[in-house]
């Protein structure tokens, strides 16, 4: 596998997994926040090291909006982590009471 | 070079981290309490800081009485006038309630709860509110328990609440449901459910009914103090003349002889803590309470000659005690003297004082409180309006004060307006008492209403004309 090729990977993935971040984050909110932060965490790492190199065309593209989106991503994660552990535990996502 | 793409994006990153920290510290430190530039508005709604700890999110907390009804306490009225707060035209929150404008609004309570009470002439009179009275009406253990109700109750969802909270404020946007739904519904749920843990051992204590509170066990569970079994239920005082009362021993008890002390001490009880305890605020409070009078009894129902004879009456039976000039106001009477329901006094334990002079917890480090063995003589302004009478509210009038502790009624009610011309207090019997009020028993813990037997062998011509004197303090 070329750098090229190593970049173009990372790129996607991170786009891929900022996008599985948010879609996590619309779908569950604060429910699924310990699945969206560490995902939303490791787009971003991947989304900043795609810019090694000179990426051109779709490949840079990519890594840019793969960084906003992981950006988005962390940050809404981050505040579903704060928002849930500041709730407590007998609260389930879908409004219901435990026990 | 080949770098310098990673460290462009490295810059990104933390440029958006730090512009998001920015914009956060600015949503987050929003904390504008609601002040109005006439002390009378601000007494009766301005905010004294207690939202900080103990505030509801606005709109939540105007929707509850909505979404509840079942879980407010039968009775007059409807939404929060079940546990007598009252509403004037034109607000629409009741006075004693304040609002801190903070991302989501916060509603908490002042000093006006518990210190604006109502009078009646008749039972078809106008009510009437006075500003500095003890409220008579309300109830704060039914408004605690109605929140601690709500926190553990199955219906206390977004999906029942947003409803509410949108026919209750046309302005509530989407991203307040968003908000609502996902962080302050629940987060209010958690909170309300440790507020139902606070306030547990209520429970296990005789009812406390309106007009009076127990100021000193939750104090004890803040400062992780066991409550045991103490019972320390007593009347909502009047904050009428505090210029003279400066020096005095004060609380029913006299545990504390200064009136800044009892102010922040009773501000906490409103809620605040002491970071949040907004003392300017409390500051313009105690200035207008310094001198603010009490109303006068109607000069019509006066008998002036007989109050004359009174006044002597009153000279030399009384005023040692409780004249702001006797010699021994505001100083202590041993429970062994005086010989009144002594669970309040027993309630106040020297392991308090302790902690509330260490100032831990978010709580202000007090220097003046202290344990006695008895309980204050009082001054007596605005006498005829503080009814029921003794510290724990134990004796519904004058008439009945100044008559045997045997004689006194064992059983009356609290909790009616309406003011009793003839006995010198509120009506606390008869079928409106009866049908309205709250049935107050005296042989439950704390309720005692033995001692304090001055007066009561005097002749009934010196009674009468002691009560006609007493009517004009």
């Amino acid at each position: 596998m070329t750098a090229n090729q190593s970049r173009s990977g990372m790129a996607f993935a991170a786009l891929a997994l900022a996008i599985v971040a948010i879609v996590i984050l619309l779908i569950t909110f604060r429910g699924l926040w310990f699945i969206a932060l560490p995902v939303a965490l490791i787009a971003l790492v991947l989304a900043v090291l795609s810019g090694a190199g000179k990426p051109k065309g779709g490949v840079l593209v990519a890594g840019y909006v793969a960084l906003l989106l992981a950006l988005i991503a962390v940050t809404g994660a981050g505040l579903a982590t704060f928002a849930d552990l500041s709730i407590g535990r007998d609260y389930d996502v879908y409004e219901g009471v435990r026990g | 070079m080949r770098r310098r793409g990673v460290w462009i994006r490295v810059g990104i990153v933390v440029a958006w981290f730090v512009i998001l920290g920015i914009v956060g510290a600015l949503v987050l430190s929003r904390s504008e309490p609601e002040t109005h530039a006439r002390i009378l508005d601000h007494y009766k709604y301005g905010s004294i800081g207690a939202e900080g700890r103990s505030g509801v999110p606005s709109s939540l907390w105007l929707a509850l009485p909505e979404v509840f009804p079942d879980l407010l306490p039968k009775g007059r009225g409807k939404g929060y006038e079940r546990v007598g707060l009252i509403y004037e035209k034109g607000h629409k929150r009741p006075i004693g309630t304040s609002f801190r404008e903070t991302q989501i609004g916060m509603i908490g309570l002042n000093c006006a709860v518990c210190h604006v009470g109502t009078l009646k002439a008749s039972k078809d009179a106008p009510r009437q509110i006075i500003l500095g009275m003890p409220a008579n009406q309300f109830n704060l253990q039914a408004y605690l328990n109605f929140l601690r109700k709500v926190g553990k109750d199955k219906r206390f969802t977004a999906d029942t609440l947003i409803p509410a909270m949108k026919k209750a404020d046309p302005d509530f946007s989407k991203t307040d449901e968003l908000l609502y739904r996902q962080y302050v519904i629940p987060r209010t749920r958690t909170a309300l459910r440790d507020l139902d843990g606070d306030f547990s051992w209520l429970d296990s204590r005789p009812t406390e009914g309106p007009g009076r509170v127990d100021t000193f066990n939750p104090y004890k569970v803040i400062l992780g103090i066991d409550t045991g079994k103490t019972v320390g239920t007593a009347d909502l005082p009047s904050l009428w003349n505090q210029r003279p009362r400066e020096g005095l021993y004060l609380h029913w008890d006299g545990n504390n002889d200064s009136v800044d002390e009892r102010n922040i001490s009773a501000a906490i009880g409103a809620g605040a803590s002491n970071s949040s305890l907004d003392r300017p605020a409390l500051k313009r409070v105690k200035d207008w309470i310094l001198d603010l009078k009490a109303p006068k009894y109607p000069r019509e129902r006066i008998d002036q000659p007989l109050a004359a004879e009174g006044a002597r009456v009153y000279a030399s039976n009384c005023a040692r005690c409780h004249s702001f000039k006797g010699k021994l106001v505001g100083k202590v009477t041993p429970i062994n003297v005086i010989k009144t329901d002594r669970e309040r006094l027993d309630s106040f334990t020297k392991e308090l004082v302790a902690k509330q002079h260490e100032g831990n917890h978010d709580l202000p480090k007090f220097s003046h409180f202290r344990k006695t063995n008895g309980y204050a003589n009082q001054p007596l302004d605005g006498v005829w309006l503080r009814a029921p009478y003794l510290h724990n509210g134990s004796v519904p009038t004058l008439t009945d004060l100044l008559s045997a502790p045997d004689e006194r009624p064992d059983v009356f009610y609290r909790n009616v307006d309406i003011y009793d011309w003839d006995r010198v207090g509120f009506i606390s019997r008869g079928t409106t008492a009866n049908r309205i009020g709250f049935k107050f028993d005296t042989s439950e813990r704390g309720n005692g209403n033995g001692g304090h037997t001055y007066g009561t062998n005097l002749p009934a011509s010196e009674k009468r004309a002691l009560i006609e004197y007493m009517k004009t303090l």
